[in-house]
């Protein structure tokens, strides 16, 4: 905790009555304010000693949100491998024999398929060995974001965009 | 013809010859700082978006005094002396610029739209992948506010005035602006313009000290692959809600400030889009232009020459080079740690600066090694910068009140 010098030491902060929060008595903190009033080394050391404690406490709060963040973080993966889990089928349950084979999803419909097939081998050796499971039209939601970033990541070069 | 000289003609000229020989070096100086300034927006050097008005604000202010009557000279831009309510309410009636001033400046609201649009900008989720790392640089990219207090006080400001100077250091303007209006609202716009100068040297400035302080090598280092779990809109969600509401809990002096960068983040990840269009279009880009050419504006010779500018100038610069060699240092001991995997560049995006300082860093990494990719772990350490300065300028705040 933060401590003052001896010689600075002053009443608590009224009404709190607590050690802790004894900071600097208002005779002291006159004393600093005054402009141009001889700055004697244990002023300078409160000072000093105040930098340092507010400093520590914005260090503990900061790592302790760090933690909580953590631990929020590692709450919520845990809460979504449990519901994963739940979805797929307990194990123990008799196999069910393969169906005749079924047509597959939709998920190019209306495109040729050999476009398919090219653009499947594209992504394949772009992203490795990934199994595509759609191809189709790019959502144009996340276009604005990108485009607000972008704008606000070029400002320093506003004239380029002439 | 009427009988008019020269003088009573051109009153700009009249009250530039008719000022006291600082006060005229002063307005012929200023109206130069603000077409170099101007210039360096244009140039890409500083800051454009804010360097830009203010330069053309504060050339003009320092060209645009008239002669009021009875030997009082002023603008008619605004009035930053005017504290009475009647003052104020006349000054409004003048003054094109006081309703600006007066409505969002005095009462910090300026501020907490430009933390509204930042909010909306920040990916929070860079810094729930590696929290530790990120806060563990935040916090070291904070040395510079912790050494500029004492270093103000042995100057010979006040403890306020100290304070409020150091949090220069945290190189987060709307947070210079907040904490300088509760802790010294007598020397709130020195302070403003100053952190603002300086903020916008990050950019051209910073390079520079990484570029001394980190080898070409080093500055090359790729960053491993890792293997992250993707963060959900709904978990930034929820870690904006708890940090914002814990946060205001602890420190309700800057609740304010908070509540405005949260809320920025929980709009972009809610996906309200019409509100995040206004936010980080119209309402960031309007409050950073009119905070730009009220800062300049305010840079009238008669306000800003004050013997405290000098002092305030020598520990700005002082506060952002401790913070930028603090972060860097973090960076130094994450690359030791980690037995030379990671970049130490990375440490010079902990010191704000949203985004300005990432940039940088990737600028600097792109140069020495166009495969290394750190962006992520820079915005990482930005973000987590707003929230340790946040927290700092909160801290520092209840303890100089409760001190004084």
């Amino acid at each position: 905790m933060f401590k003052v010098p001896p010689d600075l030491e002053g009443s608590s902060v009224p009404g709190t009555g607590d050690d802790d929060r004894r900071i600097l008595s208002s005779r002291t903190c006159r004393a600093v304010q005054a402009v141009g009033s001889p700055m004697t080394g244990n002023t300078l050391a409160a000072v000093a000693a105040m930098s340092l404690f507010s400093y520590v406490l914005m260090a503990v709060i900061a790592m302790t949100t760090a933690a909580a963040i953590a631990a929020l973080v590692a709450g919520l993966a845990a809460v979504d491998r449990r519901r994963t889990v739940a979805a797929e089928p307990a194990a123990g349950t008799p196999v069910v024999p393969a169906s005749p084979a079924v047509p597959a999803p939709p998920a190019a419909s209306g495109l040729d398929p050999a476009v398919v097939a090219a653009i499947s081998a594209a992504i394949q050796t772009v992203a490795g060995g990934h199994r595509i499971v759609w191809i189709g039209e790019a959502q144009p939601s996340g276009g604005w974001v990108g485009e607000v970033r972008a704008q606000h990541h070029g400002s320093h070069h506003p004239h380029h965009d002439r | 013809m009427p009988d008019i000289s020269f003088l009573d003609l051109f009153q700009g000229i009249a009250t530039l010859v008719q000022a006291e020989p600082h006060l005229m070096i002063g307005r012929i100086a200023l109206m130069l700082l603000g077409f170099v300034l101007m210039y360096l927006g244009y140039k890409g050097v500083l800051e454009a978006l804010l360097m830009i008005p203010m330069g053309l604000g504060m050339a003009t202010v320092n060209a645009g005094v008239l002669d009021f009557g009875k030997g009082r000279h002023g603008t008619l831009f605004l009035d930053p002396l005017a504290t009475t309510n009647d003052q104020v309410m006349t000054q409004m009636q003048i003054d094109w610029l006081q309703p600006i001033y007066s409505l969002t400046f005095s009462n910090g609201l300026i501020a907490c739209l430009v933390f509204l649009g930042i909010g909306t900008l920040l990916d929070v989720g860079f810094v729930m992948v590696r929290p530790f790392r990120s806060m563990f640089l935040a916090i070291c990219a904070e040395l510079g506010t912790l050494i500029t207090f004492p270093l103000g006080v042995l100057m010979g400001l006040p403890i306020n005035q100290a304070a409020a100077t150091a949090t220069i250091g945290g190189a987060d303007g709307p947070m210079v602006l907040f904490a300088s209006l509760v802790l010294a609202p007598e020397i709130f716009v020195p302070i403003t313009v100053v952190g603002y100068l300086y903020l916008g040297l990050t950019y051209g400035g910073y390079p520079y000290i990484v570029k001394a302080l980190v080898p070409e090598r080093i500055r090359a280092i790729e960053m491993p692959v890792e293997v992250v779990r993707p963060i959900s809109s709904g978990e930034k969600m929820v870690f904006a809600v708890v940090s914002c509401v814990v946060l205001s809990l602890l420190f309700p002096v800057a609740a304010p400030l908070f509540l405005s960068l949260f809320i920025g983040v929980v709009v972009r990840e809610a996906g309200l889009k019409y509100f995040y269009d206004l936010f980080s279009n119209q309402m960031l880009y309007g409050a950073t232009f009119f905070l730009g050419l009220v800062l300049g504006v305010l840079c009238e010779a008669s306000t800003i020459l004050d013997p405290k500018v000098l002092i305030l100038l020598v520990l700005g610069i002082l506060a952002l080079t401790f913070s930028a060699i603090g972060g860097l240092l973090g960076g130094y001991v994450l690359y030791f740690v980690s037995g030379g995997k990671y970049n130490p560049v990375i440490g010079i995006a902990a010191v704000s600066c949203v985004p300005t300082t990432a940039k940088v860093a990737q600028k600097l990494v792109s140069a020495a090694n166009p495969r290394s990719i750190i962006m992520q772990h820079a915005l990482g350490a930005n973000i987590s910068g707003v929230i340790t300065t946040a927290i700092f300028a909160a801290v520092l705040v209840t303890v100089v009140k409760a001190a004084g």
